[in-house]
């Protein structure tokens, strides 16, 4: 029986200790979250970011997020929002797959302290990812998928410029200068932002008469063997190929391109811009011009100041998306200043106040939003790898 | 005409890649008695030891690739050791080897997705000869060439091995059954570690190639030659060298020609659609013999 006691004692104690315990948690964290988002001088906003630094796309993934990163550590030392405020990014990695993405997505909104999404950098997962955040009545801001009409949903921005209108400005120049007469493509067909980055592409081709127009060649982004596209371009005999993949297989593409003795013109998307596809690709990326509206060599002062500390904090120099990581993290800090400004900060207000940035100075120069959220950049670059493998500004020379 | 002879180039050099693996993947299958579907995973981790040692030390690319298949034969003799052996020497058959073959897959999987950090590598731009080779109608390059070549001598080598040698007559009557060859004085523990080293080693062998022919190198490497591996020893005929050869070329070509005349995206559909044909029209493979070899 004194046994039989105990025990009841001992369960009846831990019982209570658990319940204290569980109330003191649940008051700390309530007190936590109550304070964090409320417009006060010491807040922190956080702002959930779903990287996509395993897989495919790796390579861009990781420099969007280090480019996020630097943006975050700026605003906060700088007190961008507010005096004594802090922005804050969680991560969740989604690895670009829908899937996992959605899962990502759902593990950061059950946070209430969530303000919103950064997300995405490929199409079909921004797809994936907008309507789970629209149920949780969060914006999204996409830093990096490129299928036109994405922003097109109430909860939906983005900030980066989409390179469709890169696109179609460079084949322009390119024709301009270089006169061809006649044009392959070659699609990652299973990726719809990606045939509409080579719809861009072929629009220029397709108003000149002269250029003979060779065929598309499909290819799917899980592919790793380009011999056989490579050899199915190669027998077209063009003047210049037109490539609309992703990251790897794009290099892998124009690596094997080169291998098998393709000499003509390449014209490729901004996705072969990290420089660490560039060290694991080597010499067959040089001169390959991509629409880019950065290149580290900008005299843009706060493209220089980025290159810089970017650099400083890496040991690497930026690329195009590290810049749009950079600048998607300072679109959203400003629409979070402007909520704080305006009284509290939550879901509903920061949604509000990013329907009302309307403009920015970015590193890319002044950029517009439309009234669906969507960036409009106002000049466009071109970008090549040097020998060295540094990105510099491509100028056709006939 | 000439980019039909091409592409049929392409896909017969491809096919040479699964040839290799599957060689290694029916050799433990028909010896040992295992369907390891961890052995894509042994193509992924002595490929990216290979890559490690390129990138650290500079070796030249023979000595990588030595490097992946000693790597692939010592892991292969570790997994059978610790994870079948234990499952042998219970009498358990088929189904228990299966699962312990799915728990190393997914071991090796994580480790080597931590390893790369999820991402695509290559081996070191300049480290692999990248001469092309001009045969008139067709042009291969200096991987493709040295796939083929690899898989033809091997392919050869083995089949003679198997057929002609003391090995590998213990090889196969241990694959028969295992007591009845321990009586006929062969030594089943030594043809089971032979065995697995061996696989282990083709495994590591058509993970570089692989990986170098494709400027790819990602956990995820083995993942797809074990599919096209086993489709190859399918078509092939299980536990026959020539048939498992031939059934990686067939593949190979099969996925390159459909790429080119159907369409990208069929590619998978209709290599799978010639194995579907084989399982149903044909099911002992090319070369597969009419009954299927029974295990003790």
């Amino acid at each position: 029986m004194p046994v039989t006691h105990h025990r009841h004692m001992t369960r009846r104690r831990a019982s209570v200790l658990s319940s204290v315990a569980l109330l003191a948690s649940g008051l700390l964290l309530a007190g936590c979250g109550g304070g964090s988002n409320s417009g006060g001088g010491s807040d922190t906003y956080t702002l959930g970011y779903i990287t996509g630094t395993q897989g495919l796309v790796a390579e861009v993934g990781k420099s969007f997020l280090r480019g996020a990163q630097l943006a975050e550590s700026e605003i906060n030392k700088d007190g961008y929002v507010g005096d004594g405020a802090k922005i804050k990014l969680k991560t969740a990695e989604g690895q670009e797959v829908p899937a996992a993405s959605i899962s990502a997505a759902r593990k950061l909104l059950t946070d209430k302290n969530v303000l919103g999404l950064l997300c995405c950098v490929a199409s079909p997962t921004a797809q994936s990812v907008t309507p789970v955040a629209a149920a949780a009545k969060a914006p999204v801001i996409i830093y990096g998928a490129t299928l036109p009409g994405l922003e097109d949903p109430s909860n939906a921005y983005r900030s980066s410029l989409i390179p469709q209108a890169g696109n179609e400005a460079l084949a322009k120049a390119f024709i301009d200068a270089y006169k061809p007469s006649s044009v392959a493509y070659v699609v990652a067909a299973d990726n719809n932002g990606m045939v509409s980055q080579l719809d861009a592409f072929k629009k220029p081709f397709k108003a000149d008469a002269t250029i003979k127009d060779l065929g598309t060649t499909n290819t799917q982004l899980a592919d790793t063997d380009f011999n056989g596209p490579a050899s199915a371009v190669i027998a077209k005999h063009p003047d210049v190929v037109v490539l609309s993949t992703i990251a790897n297989p794009e290099a892998g593409l124009i690596k094997t391109l080169r291998d098998r003795g393709y000499k003509g013109q390449i014209l490729a998307n901004v996705t072969i811009s990290p420089a660490s596809l560039f060290k694991a690709t080597g010499k067959s990326l040089v001169g390959i011009p991509f629409p880019s509206e950065y290149v580290p060599a900008s005299e843009n002062p706060r493209s220089k100041a980025f290159t810089a500390a970017f650099t400083k904090k890496f040991g690497v120099a930026p690329d195009l998306y590290a810049s749009q990581g950079y600048e998607n993290v300072y679109y959203a800090a400003a629409a979070l200043k402007a909520a704080a400004a305006a009284g509290s900060v939550d879901r509903a207000s920061f949604t509000k106040a990013l329907n009302n940035v309307h403009s920015m100075d970015t590193m890319w120069g002044p950029v517009n939003y439309d009234d669906k959220g969507q960036a409009e950049a106002q000049k466009i670059l071109f970008a090549t790898h040097d020998a060295d493998g540094q990105l510099v500004e491509w100028k056709p020379s006939p | 005409m000439e980019l039909f002879i091409q592409q049929l180039a392409n896909g017969l050099t491809l096919g040479a890649i699964y040839a290799v693996f599957g060689l290694g993947f029916g050799l433990i299958f028909a010896t040992l008695g295992i369907l390891n579907v961890a052995y894509g995973a042994y193509a992924t981790v002595s490929t990216l030891v290979a890559l490690w040692v390129s990138e650290t030390w500079g070796l030249p690319f023979v000595l990588a690739l030595l490097t992946s298949m000693l790597v692939g034969a010592l892991v292969a003799l570790l997994v059978d050791q610790i994870g079948f052996e234990p499952v042998r020497r219970r009498g358990s058959d088929l189904l228990p080897a299966l699962i312990t073959s799915v728990a190393f897959w997914i071991i090796f999987g994580a480790v080597a997705r931590v390893a790369t950090g999820g991402q695509s590598k290559r081996f070191p731009a300049g480290s692999v000869p990248e001469h092309l080779y001009d045969f008139g109608v067709f042009s291969l390059t200096w991987i493709q060439v040295a796939s083929f070549v690899v898989a033809v001598v091997i392919g050869v080598s083995m089949h003679l091995a198997m057929t002609k040698t003391p090995l590998g007559s213990a090889m196969r009557a241990v694959g028969y059954n295992r007591e009845s060859a321990s009586i006929a004085g062969v030594n089943p523990k030594m043809v089971i570690l032979v065995t697995a080293s061996v696989a282990g080693a083709l495994a590591g062998l058509s993970g570089v190639l692989a990986g170098v022919s494709t400027s790819n190198v990602s956990y995820l490497l083995g993942e797809s030659l074990l599919l096209k591996g086993l489709a190859a020893v399918i078509v092939g005929g299980f536990g026959d060298v020539r048939g498992t050869v031939i059934g990686g070329f067939l593949i190979g070509a099969c996925e390159v020609l459909a790429g080119q005349y159907i369409a990208g995206s069929f590619r998978d559909a209709v290599t799978f659609g010639l194995l579907i044909i084989f399982l149903v029209l044909r099911p002992r493979g090319i070369f597969g013999p009419r009954v299927a070899a029974g295990r003790p």
